[in-house]
């Protein structure tokens, strides 16, 4: 690869990671308009709970999470990126997530898991989006709920599962 | 370090495509440890490696063959790796590293939900092109031991795919092998 191209590829490979965050923000703000962004409109996934287009999923995900977790927070690491052309790669990803949902009693449960992504990246018209995105889990746990609201804790700026999160505001303000 | 302003253009580009390709020696270190994939993890290493892992002291060929051999006791594992760290200098560097591996663990019959929490203290090397271990620490930094109380069969859970420590897993049907 020339100079040029290499400059090309190291941003590719951002741009890559930086999509990769996008899903997880969308998925922990319930941002429907920003989880379709991070895929083709012609783009499959394989989630086992649903497998179709991936714009239809994002339809269906983000009431399915708002009507089952009463809270969620993603964090994917560990990502495998193989570049197959200058516009095709494909990816593997680690996410460690933690949830809360209500038993059928009522009772709160937390709810961790494991899971990988599998991924296929396209780069179409300068953006790279997914093509595919495939889920595998490995590891799930269901832990007494023992969060706290109270002293020190009501203090704390919340997240929130619309665009009053504080993460748009700092967007906003740029 | 060097001060960005001191480097060459070409220097620059070099830097970022060193520590780029260090977050990915990372990531298919945990793609071997997880999918016990002897080839990869062979591949991650200088033929001189030097490795601390616990009982692993020395040489790292014990320890490569000993992570891609076969555990009745550790049914699952999953080394998530952030907070990479990395100094280039060259063709060699150093790295801290983060990890969280999860892991269920038969002990005595039961199934225990094993959480360590530690780091990759490394030197690397890039080797015909490739950067490798030369050596690794990993630093036990906490860990939690629960009983293991996953769902992965039954109601909503048995639609998903499951990941497994070999080539069964189904990541091989996106990378081959």
């Amino acid at each position: 690869m020339d100079i040029s191209q290499r400059i090309r590829r190291a941003a590719d490979y951002q741009a890559i990671l930086e999509q990769m965050a996008r899903y997880i923000q969308a998925v922990d703000r319930c941002d429907l308009e920003l989880l379709k962004y991070t895929f083709h409109h012609d783009g499959v996934v394989s989630f086992g709970i649903f497998d179709g287009n991936a714009h239809e999923f994002c339809d269906f995900d983000i009431p399915f999470i708002k009507e089952n977790l009463s809270m969620g927070a993603h964090r994917f690491s560990t990502a495998t990126i193989e570049f197959e052309s200058d516009t095709r790669a494909v990816a593997e990803s680690y996410m460690l997530g933690n949830a809360a949902a209500p038993t059928p009693d009522g009772t709160l449960l937390n709810f961790p898991d494991n899971i990988r992504y599998l991924d296929v990246w396209e780069k179409r018209d300068g953006i790279w989006r997914m093509y595919s995105r495939g889920l595998v889990v490995d590891w799930n746990a269901f832990w007494p709920y023992s969060q706290r609201e109270d002293g020190a804790f009501a203090e704390y700026r919340r997240g929130s599962r619309s665009t009053q999160d504080p993460a748009y505001a700092l967007r906003a303000a740029r | 370090m060097n001060a960005i302003t001191e480097m060459t253009d070409l220097g620059l580009l070099e830097q970022v495509e060193a520590k780029q390709a260090l977050q990915q020696l990372n990531a298919k270190f945990s793609r071997a440890m997880d999918r016990m994939d002897r080839c990869l993890m062979v591949s991650l290493w200088t033929d001189d490696g030097q490795i601390d892992w616990g009982v692993h002291k020395g040489s790292a060929k014990p320890f490569v063959i000993a992570a891609t051999t076969a555990d009745p006791s550790l049914e699952r594992s999953f080394h998530s790796v952030s907070t990479e760290y990395f100094e280039v200098d060259g063709d060699t560097a150093i790295g801290e590293v983060s990890v969280i591996i999860v892991s269920i663990v038969l002990e005595n019959g039961s199934k225990i939900d094993r959480l360590v929490g530690g780091r990759y203290l490394d030197r690397y090397r890039k080797e015909d092109g490739q950067w490798t271990i030369a050596q690794r620490t990993f630093v036990h930094d906490w860990n939690m031991n629960l009983p293991s109380s996953a769902n992965l069969e039954e109601g909503m859970f048995a639609k998903f795919l499951k990941g497994r420590r070999d080539k069964q897993d189904p990541s091989y049907q996106l990378f081959g092998e």
